[in-house]
C-alpha cells in the first residue's frame, strides 16, 4: 500500500499518464481509502486549471497593456542602427 | 505554447499586407508591428522577469531578434504567435545570463508528513473553484500568487502549465535534466496550491 507521501510525490506523473502501470493500481487503491489524498489531488488539479485560466484571461482583465512610448521609440530606433 | 489567438493560425489579408511591408523594410509597417504587439509581449515578459527594466529589455531584444529573423518567417504561424515564442525565448536567455540570487526556500509551502508517510495535517477539500475563477478579482489574486513563487520554480510552472511545453523541451530550454524539471514543476504546483488555500478555502474532506 502506498503512503500519502508516496502518492503525493507521484501526482504529477499520474496526471501526465507517466506513472508506471504497476503503480497505478496502488495509487488508485490509496485514493479510494484516503480522504486527505483525494482532497489533495482535487486541489492540485484545481490549482493547475486556475493558474491557466488566470493567465489566459489576463488581457481581458487588465485591458490592453500600455507600453511606454519611450520603449516603443527605443525599439524603432534600435532597428535603424547598424 | 499558449500563444495568443490559438486556432487562428492563418494570417489574415491585413496581416499579409503587414508582412509584405515588413519585408520591404517600410518604417510604418515596423511601427505598426511594434505598437500592436509590444503590449502582449511586455505582459509575457513581466511574468518571467520580476524587474520591469529586465522585462522591457527583453521586449526590445525580442523585437530586434524578430526583425533579424523576418526573412526566415514563413507565415505559417501568425505574427503574434511567432513573436510570443521569441519573447519567451528571450526571457529565458535573460534569466540564464543573470547571476543567480539565493532564493527563498519554498519548503514551508510543501505538505508535511508523519514518519509513517501519512499527511501530518488534513487537507481541506476546496469547493468548486470554476465559479470563483470566473471573477476577475480572483484571477488577479492568482496571478499575484504565481508571481510570488521563486523564479526557478515559477519559470518551470509557466513553461509547462501555461505555455504547455513538454517536459523534455523545457529541460532543453533551461539546460536542466528532465528529473529536475519534473521535481520543480511538482513543487511549484504544490507551493501555489498552498498559496491559493486562503482564496479557495477548505471544506471538510468528503
Amino acid at each position: 500500500m502506498l503512503t500519502c507521501k508516496q502518492l503525493i510525490e507521484s501526482l504529477a506523473d499520474y496526471l501526465d499518464g507517466q506513472l508506471p502501470l504497476s503503480r497505478v493500481a496502488a495509487f488508485k487503491l490509496h485514493l479510494l481509502c484516503c480522504d486527505h489524498c483525494r482532497s489533495y489531488l482535487h486541489n492540485y488539479e484545481a490549482t493547475i486549471v486556475a493558474s491557466q485560466e488566470a493567465l489566459r484571461k489576463e488581457e481581458e482583465d487588465t485591458g490592453p497593456i500600455e507600453v511606454p512610448e519611450d520603449l516603443i521609440q527605443a525599439i524603432l530606433k534600435a532597428r535603424q542602427e547598424p | 505554447m499558449n500563444p495568443p489567438e490559438q486556432g487562428k493560425d492563418h494570417a489574415s489579408a491585413e496581416e499579409q499586407t503587414l508582412i509584405v511591408g515588413l519585408r520591404a523594410g517600410e518604417g510604418a509597417a515596423f511601427e505598426r508591428l511594434v505598437r500592436t504587439q509590444s503590449g502582449r509581449m511586455l505582459s509575457v515578459a513581466r511574468r518571467f522577469l520580476v524587474s520591469e527594466e529586465d522585462a522591457r529589455d527583453a521586449v526590445q531584444d525580442a523585437f530586434l531578434s524578430a526583425f533579424k529573423a523576418l526573412p526566415t518567417f514563413d507565415g505559417r504561424a501568425r505574427l503574434s504567435t511567432w513573436l510570443h515564442r521569441i519573447v519567451v525565448n528571450t526571457c529565458l536567455m535573460k534569466l540564464r545570463s543573470q547571476r543567480r540570487h539565493p532564493e527563498e526556500s519554498i519548503d514551508e509551502l510543501l505538505p508535511t508528513f508523519l514518519s509513517d508517510g501519512h499527511q501530518s495535517k488534513p487537507t481541506p477539500r476546496w469547493g468548486e473553484t470554476s465559479n470563483e475563477v470566473e471573477r476577475a478579482e480572483t484571477r488577479q489574486i492568482i496571478r499575484e500568487q504565481i508571481a510570488q513563487l521563486a523564479e526557478s520554480h515559477r519559470t518551470i510552472l509557466l513553461l509547462r502549465d501555461i505555455e504547455e511545453l513538454d517536459t523534455e523541451t523545457v529541460a532543453q530550454m533551461l539546460d536542466l535534466s528532465v528529473a529536475v524539471v519534473k521535481v520543480r514543476l511538482h513543487r511549484a504546483r504544490q507551493a501555489l496550491r498552498t498559496l491559493l488555500d486562503p482564496l479557495f478555502g477548505g471544506q471538510p474532506p468528503c
